[in-house]
């Protein structure tokens, strides 16, 4: 059965679901760890961390005057436009953020985590993922066959669907997105297969 | 203090409640992720399908101003899918898991970061070079 | 390339068509690529070809901080 220290499910999909939606309500985003992991590891191959859009993004009239400026070079002149006879698509509030501050997002997953160690008292660093992982994948130079592999498989494979548990799962199943559910699927029903199968193999 | 500063603290208080929250759950612990794939225990199940409910309840009250959709079904959804699977039952993992365990102590989780920052490097080379189709936005 | 028929598919989720708005003089760009060839907008290209598309890459692919300089 499971340590008592962990949550009892209500609570955390009360947490965990809460999050979701107040970080949606509140700061019009939604959460996603690899899409963050894809922000940053792009990022770390080609230097720029999005200081200098935020800037431009942030400084109305610097954008404005941009924005003109572009205009008149691909029109020629300031065009002229009647209103658009179609309803268009609102424009989104936006949501893009530096890959700096997608880097701090994931940062402070660890420091979350940390806290939570610390709170139930079992903060302890050292060179294991825990007693289950031991005994049911073993340790040593094993376990780190696993970790690379799986990790792998991990990165190209949610880069790959465009989301992972919490993107796909929490934010996209949630608001009943078909990709989201198909995704869902797959790597829960994959999970579940693959588990057994160690389960059958150990 | 600056608008990009309010907004970097606010993402960081988003991910400092998320690493907390999957670490008071169990997603950090490979035996209870485990016993959720094998149904042995129905916990973590009924935590993920109850955080889904809340989620969606959420989505539903806030509904002003959709957002966008990002998560199309496109050709990479099932396979990628399946790849995920494989390695989140392999390691117990996935990118928010690892940095969670990371920040419990669990330093062979660094192992597992590592390696999904280089797949989800792996796979932007591929795509790149192989696969055309419409991931369905322009952002990352 | 043919003409593409509808609209952009990634209009939703595009930083840029946001930033065009409802300003009618910025209109001209939603009518020569949201709503019009979208298939020649540098953002779009740029993403099925899984390259990086910047916040601010205007779709005739100049480069937003590039302008504001005379």
């Amino acid at each position: 059965m499971s340590d008592p220290s962990f949550w009892p499910f209500w609570v955390g999909a009360l947490c965990l679901g809460g999050l979701v939606a107040l970080t949606w309500a509140l700061e019009r985003r939604l959460i996603a760890g690899s899409g963050s992991i894809t922000r940053v590891t792009t990022a770390l191959s080609d230097g720029d961390w999005g200081a200098a859009d935020e800037k431009l993004l942030n400084d109305q009239d610097a954008l404005q005057a941009a924005l003109m400026a572009a205009t008149l070079a691909e029109f020629g002149e300031q065009p002229d436009v009647a209103a658009p006879a179609a309803p268009t698509p609102p424009a989104q509030p936006s949501s893009w953020a530096p890959a700096y501050a997608h880097l701090v997002f994931l940062m402070m997953i660890g420091v979350g985590g940390l806290l939570s160690a610390l709170q139930t008292g079992t903060f302890n660093a050292d060179w294991s993922l825990g007693t289950s992982f031991n005994e049911i994948m073993g340790a040593g130079p094993v376990m780190i066959g696993y970790l690379v592999l799986g990790g792998l498989a991990v990165g190209f494979g949610t880069r790959m669907a465009s989301g992972c548990t919490t993107g796909h799962g929490l934010c996209g199943v949630s608001r009943f997105q078909v990709g989201s559910f198909v995704a869902t699927g797959a790597f829960f029903g994959t999970g579940i297969a693959v588990s057994y199968l160690i389960e059958f193999l150990t | 203090m600056n608008s990009a500063a309010v907004r970097t603290i606010r993402f960081g208080l988003v991910g400092l409640l998320l690493g907390y929250c999957l670490s008071r759950i169990g997603f950090t612990d490979f035996g209870e992720v485990h016993a959720m794939f094998l149904f042995t225990d129905f916990r973590m199940f009924l935590t993920f399908c109850g955080s889904v409910a809340v989620a969606a309840a959420g989505f539903l009250i806030f509904r002003k101003g959709r957002a966008p959709s990002r998560r199309d079904l496109h050709k990479g959804t099932i396979i990628g899918g399946v790849l995920f699977g494989v390695g989140w039952a392999v390691t117990g993992a996935c990118p928010s898991i690892a940095l969670a365990q990371l920040g419990e102590g669990k330093l062979p989780a660094l192992i597992t970061l590592v390696a999904i920052v280089a797949g989800n490097f792996i796979y932007g080379k591929v795509h790149q070079r192989y696969f055309r189709w419409d991931p369905g936005s322009c952002e990352a | 390339m043919k003409e593409a028929a509808g609209s952009c598919t990634h209009m939703r989720g595009c930083e840029m068509y946001g930033l065009f708005g409802s300003q009618t003089l910025l209109e001209a760009w939603k009518e020569r690529f949201c709503h019009g060839d979208y298939t020649k907008c540098q953002r779009y290209v740029r993403t099925l070809r899984g390259e990086r598309v910047p916040a601010t890459l205007l779709p005739n692919g100049m480069d937003l901080p590039s302008m504001g300089k005379s």
